[in-house]
């Protein structure tokens, strides 16, 4: 029999998961308790993380002693993938807001290579529109910048 | 417009929005600056070490061969803008076969046999003619030292330039050898190949 641990989002839903998954990501025995609860993460994002943790308990550990080969060389795998393509965008930022928080590094990292890719090779407007951020340059400072900017097609 | 939602990609802590930052290129890094005020002010008007960074970490990623930091006086985004833009330091003219003129740190066109400047010559001698005696053999001492360096410097970058073009004729090469394999494999299907 596998110890359990309860968490409790900030809606105070509760959630029994298995003592090894907090035993990975250290942060997540902070609210180990009757009373303790997440501050900042909700029940409906605390599922898909911990759906995430679940799935991965039996990963090989990490080795985060060099950060830049960690995020450089990682390719994000199916399982994963079909996670991550299956949550809307406002879902995807609360995860990596969560996985920030909580400090889960490679739930981050997927997080924020998804992000990376909405924004390769994508057009000035597709990347507004996908993001929904407002344009406030005047015409003329777009066209100064375009312009400052041309040489990144040289090659 | 008050009513209007922020958008998730502004409220990032900024620790993570350089996350996501550093694995995109130089080209992607400038489209997100051109995006809005807030990107364009991070991305293109700070010193900052994390947006230093972020360039340097899309250089490495995305500019083959190119191991060796800025030239002295030049953020990494200006390096990186060096490096790429296919121009003429002097006359501006685009699109003709350029090189770099480590020594002098500029992009031109043909084949010129340079070491310094007129200017860097003439205000070297100038600070040589106001030594007394005595001062002038450390000087010279340690501007042979500095000059030495700087060759070493000099050597290493060429060191690069050799890579760099060898790394574009293995990539053409291999585009060829695709293309070819692509146009062999059409010609099998009616057998008259």
């Amino acid at each position: 029999e596998n110890e359990t641990i309860t968490l409790r989002s900030s809606d105070g839903i509760e959630f029994h998961i298995d003592a090894r998954i907090a035993n990975r990501y250290t942060l997540l025995n902070n609210w180990n308790g009757e009373n303790a609860s997440l501050p900042n993460v909700t029940g409906k994002v605390l599922e898909k993380v911990l759906e995430w943790c679940e799935h991965h308990i039996n990963d090989p550990p990490l080795n985060y002693d060099n950060d830049d080969s960690r995020r450089r060389n990682f390719e994000i795998d199916d399982w994963d993938e079909n996670f991550i393509n299956c949550v809307n965008q406002d879902m995807l930022f609360e995860i990596i807001l969560a996985a920030n928080y909580l400090d889960i590094k490679p739930l981050l990292d997927i997080g924020c290579k998804t992000v990376a890719n909405m924004i390769k090779s994508k057009s000035l407007e597709e990347i507004r529109s996908t993001f929904n951020i407002v344009n406030d340059f005047t015409p003329e400072e777009e066209e100064a910048i375009r312009r400052e900017n041309e040489w990144a097609d040289d090659q | 417009m008050n009513t209007t939602i922020r958008s998730s990609l502004l409220t990032l802590p900024p620790e993570t929005f350089l996350q996501i930052c550093k694995s995109l290129s130089p080209a992607d890094l400038l489209s997100l600056s051109t995006v809005c005020k807030t990107f364009y002010n991070d991305l293109c008007h700070s010193d900052s070490i994390t947006i230093q960074e972020i360039w340097r970490q899309s250089r490495l990623e995305h500019i083959p061969c190119r191991e060796l930091g800025p030239l002295e006086g030049m953020t990494e985004r200006d390096y990186i803008r060096f490096l790429m833009e296919d121009k003429c330091g002097f006359c501006g003219v685009k699109n003709r076969v350029t090189r770099i003129y480590w020594e002098r740190g500029v992009r031109a066109y043909g084949n010129k046999n340079w070491r310094y400047w007129f200017n860097q010559v003439q205000s070297k001698n100038t600070e040589f003619q106001l030594l007394s005696q005595q001062e002038r053999d450390d000087w010279v001492k340690q501007q042979s030292l500095v000059f030495s360096q700087r060759e070493q410097q000099l050597i290493l970058r060429r060191q690069e330039d050799d890579k760099c073009r060898e790394h574009v004729l293995i990539e053409r090469r291999k585009a060829i050898n695709s293309k070819l394999e692509e146009m062999c494999s059409l010609k099998n299907p009616d057998g008259s190949q």
